[in-house]
């Protein structure tokens, strides 16, 4: 790896921290490598360009509060002895979504295994919430499809008393509607059963299978 | 070394360095390596949370038609060195206790 290579590794797992940190961090390892007697051997003792990310995004999240700075081993008090005491909350705008990935960074940094058994559990996780919120759109669907479509349905009986014609339109949209969200309304019971049969089977079965070990 | 360098005492180490003369992040790393048992990494983040604790600055020199980034102690980074150093005599002081079975003090 050329020191190119290594900063522009280091540029894009460090994406999701403010450009300012981003530019300083490049431009601190840069100069580091530059001024190094070897490049390649100063390469090879950074490390990876994971490892130097991971340790750089560890120390973002950690000192979201107020970083060292106390001796002792009992943080608890949390109260930064330093006379600057600015480094709590620096970054008021850093949102959720930015810790999270920086904590999924500082993650990959530790030994191979751990972050892929978090990935696995963070995929696990989201393809079911990503599951249960589809079906509680079409849950939503069926639930106002039923009602709506009846509502509708009166007003053409109502409106044929005037004008058969015109309310025979009404009273067929009406009908489509309430089928329809009946339709619906079946399916989605019928999934829920199926998914709730299928994980406790599964969860059934693999405390069997660790009670037979 | 088996005990590890980690929060304070590294940031008393680092303030430490740069009290004795302005460096550069190569010099400075290498420099703190030689002390305590450290990756080359570890001292990045540690500068950079200073920096924004504003216990240090950088200034750019030329240097072989590029700009070097020295760091150097703030009034807070004076203050915070010295806070940090008595701490560390009264850590000292008491882990000695330990070890010398004495009652605590």
């Amino acid at each position: 790896m050329t020191r190119e290579e290594f900063l522009d590794k280091l540029r894009r797992l460090l994406r999701a921290l403010p450009q300012d940190e981003i530019d300083a961090a490049v431009r601190y390892y840069d100069e580091y490598i530059r001024d190094a007697e070897d490049e390649a051997e100063a390469l090879a003792t950074l490390g990876s360009p994971r490892e130097v990310a991971g340790r750089i995004a560890a120390e973002a999240v950690a000192g979201e509060g107020a970083g060292g700075n106390t001796f002792g081993g009992e943080d608890a008090d949390g109260a930064p002895a330093g006379p600057a005491g600015t480094g709590a909350g620096g970054d008021k705008k850093r949102s959720g979504a930015r810790v999270i990935f920086m904590v999924i960074l500082a993650v990959f940094a530790l030994p191979v295994g751990l972050p892929v058994a978090a990935v696995i559990a963070v995929v696990a996780v989201a393809v079911t919430v990503a599951a249960l919120a589809a079906l509680t759109a079409v849950s939503a669907a069926a639930v106002a499809l039923i009602p709506g479509g009846l509502l509708v349905s009166v007003v053409g009986i109502a409106a044929m008393t005037r004008d058969f014609a015109l309310g025979l339109a009404p009273l067929g949209t009406g009908l489509i509607a309430f089928g329809l969200g009946w339709l619906l309304l079946c399916a989605v019971v019928w999934l829920w059963r199926r998914g709730i049969v299928a994980a406790a089977r599964r969860i059934g079965q693999s405390i069997i299978r660790r009670i037979r070990k | 070394m088996m005990i590890n360098a980690t929060g304070a005492l590294l940031d008393l180490c680092v303030l430490s360095v740069i009290s004795r003369g302005d460096a550069y992040g190569y010099a400075l790393t290498q420099r703190v390596k030689q002390t305590l048992d450290v990756s080359e990494s570890t001292v990045y983040p540690v500068m950079r949370r200073l920096q924004t604790q504003q216990c240090l600055e950088t200034y750019d020199t030329p240097h072989e038609g590029r700009n070097r980034r020295y760091y150097r102690l703030t009034d807070a980074g004076r203050q915070m060195l010295g806070a940090l150093g008595a701490d560390w005599e009264e850590f000292k002081k008491r882990v000695d206790g330990i070890l010398s079975g004495g009652d605590a003090a």
